[in-house]
C-alpha cells in the first residue's frame, strides 16, 4: 500500500465515528507537542524553583493549577512535563521499531529453527506483563540513580522500550509470511539479488503499512509505562518535571487535601494516553480491510 | 480427537519454556548491564573485602553460566536464592506477598467481569443508542486512564472527602495478625476460621483497590463482548428463533449471551497480564501489601535476588493462566489446532 493509498483510505469523502475520533487524537498531540516545544516561553514559572508561590496554594489566577508542597508552581510544572513524556515515549518507540521491525522482517524471511526460537522469545515477552518486565529492566538500568537528566531519560525509554519490541516483530514478521511468497519477490530472488536488497527493496515496503497503528499504540501505552516507573519511584528523579513524578508527590500530600497536585498531572497523562489511544484505534480500524465490510 | 490431544502436549511443553526464556532474558539483563548489585546494596563506604565475602555468600563470584545453572536447578528445588540485602531465604515473604497479589487479582475480577459484562451487553443490544455510546466511551477511558491516577481519584472522594472507606488497601496488620494463616488470603481465612468482624474489616480495605483495578480490567470484557454479541446476534439461529417468535430478551439472553460468553471468557482470562501488570500500580497507590509492592520495594533496593524471583513468580502464573485459558479455548473450538 502506497503512503497516498493509506491517506486517501484514511480521510475519504464520507467519514464515520473512527474519522472523528483519529482528528481529536491528532488535535491533542498537537497541542500537547505545541505545549513540550514552548514550555520554556509560556510557562509562567520556573518548574523547578522553589517557593514561587506560598506552599499548597490551592489553584487561584496567579497559580492556575495550585503550588505544591515547596511552592513550586504545577502549571509549570506540567507543561514542562510534556517534554519528558514525548521525549521519553518517542525515545522507547523508535528504539522498540528500530529493533523489532528489522529481526521480524529477517526473521519471517528466513525462517526455519532461528525464526521458530525468535518467534518462542518475542512471544514469551509479548504474554509478560510489560510494566513488570519494565520494572526488572528499569532494576538493572537505574534511571532513577543516573548522573544526568539525559541518561535518566534513556534509561527509562531503554527499559520501556524491551517490551514493545514483540508488538513490532509479530506483526511485520506475519505480513513478510504472506509477502514473501509473491511473484515479484520470487523474481528477485530469480536474478540472485541478495537477502539485504530484497528485504529493503521489495519485502519491507509491502510489510510495514500494518506496523503503523501499533506505533500510536505503543506510543499511549509508553506514556502510561513510562509515568507509572515514575510514579513507583524507579524512573525519573524526584525533583524533575514529570506528570508520573508529580502524582507520586501529590498522592504524598493527598492526605493533606492537596488534590490539585495529583489531579492535574494524572489528568495530563490520562488525555495524552487517550490522545494516541484513539488515533491508534481508529487507524486500526481504518487500514483493516475487513472492518470496511461492515 | 488426536489433533486436540497433540495441541495440549505442544501447549504443555512450551509452557515451561516460556517460564525460562523470560527468566533467561531477566537473569542476563540484571547479570549482564553493567553496575554492581552486591557493591550499590551496601553502598560505596564499605570495604572491597567485605563485598568479595558476601560475593563469595551468595555464590556471585562464580562463573555466569555456572550462577545460571545453581538458580535454575535451586528454583526446580522450589529453592529462590538469598536476598541481597538481608542475606536471607525470603521464601515465605514471597509466597505469603503473592497470596495477598491473588487476592487483590480475584476481587478485582469480581468487579470487572459484571462490570465489563453489562456494559458491553448493553452497548451490543441497543448499538448506537446513546447508551452504546457512553459504554464505549467508558470502554476507551478505561484503557487510557492511569490506573494510579484513578486509585488516587478514589481515595479522594471516598477514602478523605467522604470518609466511607480506608485509604490503604488490604488487611490491616492487627488483623493479619489475628486470622490464622490457612491460604495467605485474609478475606478467605477469616471466612474459614469463622471470623466475621474480621472479614468485614478486610471487606472494607479492599472496596477501592479491587473498583480501581476492576474498572481498569473492565474495558477489555466490555470490548470483547461488545463484538462477541454483535457477531452471535447476526448469527442465523438468533434470527430464526425471531421468526418463531420468541421474546426478544429471551433471544438476547439465552441465543446471545450464552454464546456470546464463550469467546469473552476466555480473552477476559487472557488479559491476566494486564491485571497483573495493572495489581502493581494498583497495590502502590494503597500502599497495599503484595507483590507487586514487593518487587517495587526490592527494585528500589537493588535487591536483584528477590526481583529475580518476582519475575519468575510472575512467569509462572502467566504462563499457567496462558495454558488453562488455551486449552479451555480448544476444547470449545475445533478449528483451534497446531
Amino acid at each position: 500500500m502506497l503512503m497516498t493509498d493509506v491517506l486517501r483510505h484514511v480521510w475519504p469523502k464520507r467519514r464515520g465515528i473512527e474519522h472523528y475520533m483519529l482528528l481529536m487524537g491528532i488535535v491533542i498531540v498537537i497541542c500537547l507537542t505545541i505545549m513540550a516545544l514552548l514550555a520554556p516561553i509560556i510557562a509562567p514559572y520556573d518548574p523547578i524553583k522553589t517557593y514561587v508561590g506560598k506552599p499548597y496554594t490551592p489553584p487561584c489566577t496567579e497559580h492556575l493549577f495550585g503550588t505544591d508542597r515547596m511552592g513550586r508552581d504545577v502549571f509549570s510544572r506540567i507543561l514542562w512535563g510534556a517534554r519528558s513524556a514525548l521525549a521519553v515515549a518517542s525515545l522507547a518507540v523508535v528504539i522498540a521499531a528500530a529493533i523489532g521491525i528489522p529481526l521480524g522482517l529477517l526473521s519471517g524471511y528466513i525462517g526455519g529453527p532461528i525464526d521458530r526460537i525468535l518467534s518462542l522469545i518475542m512471544d514469551s515477552i509479548y504474554a509478560f506483563p510489560s510494566l513488570i518486565m519494565a520494572l526488572a529492566v528499569a532494576a538493572a538500568l537505574n534511571p532513577g540513580g543516573a548522573t544526568s537528566i539525559t541518561s535518566a531519560m534513556i534509561n527509562t525509554s531503554l527499559a520501556i522500550s524491551v517490551v514493545y519490541i514483540p508488538s513490532y516483530f509479530r506483526v511485520v514478521r506475519a505480513t513478510v509470511l504472506s509477502v514473501r511468497e509473491n511473484l515479484y519477490v520470487k523474481a528477485a530472488q530469480a536474478l540472485g539479488a541478495d537477502v539485504l536488497t530484497i528485504l529493503t527493496k521489495y519485502v519491507a515496503p509491502n510489510s510495514l503499512a500494518p506496523a503503523i497503528p501499533i506505533i500510536s499504540m505503543n506510543f499511549a501505552d509508553a506514556i502510561l509505562t513510562a509515568s507509572g516507573l515514575s510514579f513507583l519511584g524507579v524512573g525519573l528523579p524526584p525533583y524533575f518535571p514529570d506528570w508520573g513524578v508529580d502524582l507520586a508527590t501529590g498522592w504524598r500530600d493527598l492526605p493533606n487535601g492537596a488534590w490539585w497536585m495529583s489531579f492535574f498531572p494524572g489528568l495530563m497523562i490520562f488525555l495524552a494516553t487517550l490522545a494516541f489511544m484513539m488515533i491508534g484505534d481508529a487507524l486500526n480500524e481504518l487500514l483493516n480491510p475487513r472492518r470496511g465490510m461492515k | 480427537m488426536a489433533g486436540l490431544r497433540e495441541y495440549i502436549i505442544v501447549r504443555l511443553i512450551l509452557t515451561p519454556a516460556m517460564v525460562l526464556i523470560l527468566l533467561t532474558v531477566v537473569f542476563l539483563i540484571l547479570r549482564v548491564l553493567p553496575g554492581d548489585p552486591v557493591r550499590a546494596s551496601v553502598g560505596p563506604k564499605v570495604p572491597e573485602e567485605y563485598v568479595q565475602k558476601i560475593r563469595h555468600e551468595l555464590g556471585l563470584d562464580k562463573p555466569l553460566y555456572q550462577q545460571y545453572i545453581d538458580y535454575i536447578v535451586g528454583l526446580l528445588h522450589g529453592d529462590f536464592g538469598k536476598s541481597l540485602i538481608t542475606r536471607r531465604s525470603f521464601k515465605e515473604e514471597l509466597l505469603s506477598r503473592f497470596a495477598a497479589s491473588l487476592e487483590l487479582a480475584l476481587c478485582s475480577m469480581l468487579v470487572a467481569i459484571p462490570l465489563g459484562l453489562s456494559l458491553g451487553y448493553l452497548g451490543a443490544t441497543r448499538r448506537g443508542s446513546s447508551l452504546d455510546h457512553i459504554s464505549r466511551l467508558l470502554g476507551v477511558a478505561s484503557y487510557s486512564i492511569p490506573v494510579f491516577w484513578l486509585g488516587v481519584i478514589l481515595q479522594l472522594i471516598f477514602g478523605i472527602w467522604l470518609g466511607i472507606f480506608p485509604v490503604t488497601g488490604g488487611a490491616p496488620p492487627s488483623i493479619k495478625f489475628r486470622v490464622p494463616r490457612i491460604t495467605g488470603m485474609v478475606m478467605l481465612d477469616s471466612l474459614l476460621s469463622g471470623d466475621i468482624e474480621a472479614f468485614l474489616i478486610t471487606v472494607k480495605h479492599m472496596v477501592l483497590p479491587s473498583l480501581t483495578l476492576g474498572f481498569v480490567i473492565s474495558g477489555v470484557i466490555n470490548k470483547v463482548t461488545r463484538n462477541a454479541m454483535l457477531e452471535v446476534l447476526s448469527e442465523d439461529y438468533v434470527i430464526a428463533a425471531k421468526a418463531r417468535g420468541i421474546p426478544d430478551f429471551r433471544i438476547k439472553i439465552k441465543y446471545g449471551l450464552r454464546n456470546a460468553l464463550i469467546p469473552i471468557l476466555t480473552i477476559a482470562g487472557l488479559q491476566f497480564a494486564l491485571l497483573m501488570g495493572g495489581a502493581v500500580l494498583t497495590e502502590s497507590t494503597f500502599s497495599y501489601s503484595g507483590l507487586g509492592t514487593y518487587m517495587r520495594d526490592a527494585v528500589l533496593s537493588r535487591d536483584y535476588t528477590v526481583v529475580q524471583a518476582a519475575v519468575t513468580l510472575y512467569a509462572i502464573i502467566v504462563a499457567f493462566v496462558n495454558l488453562v485459558v488455551d486449552i479451555i479455548y480448544a476444547l470449545l473450538d475445533p478449528r483451534i489446532r497446531y
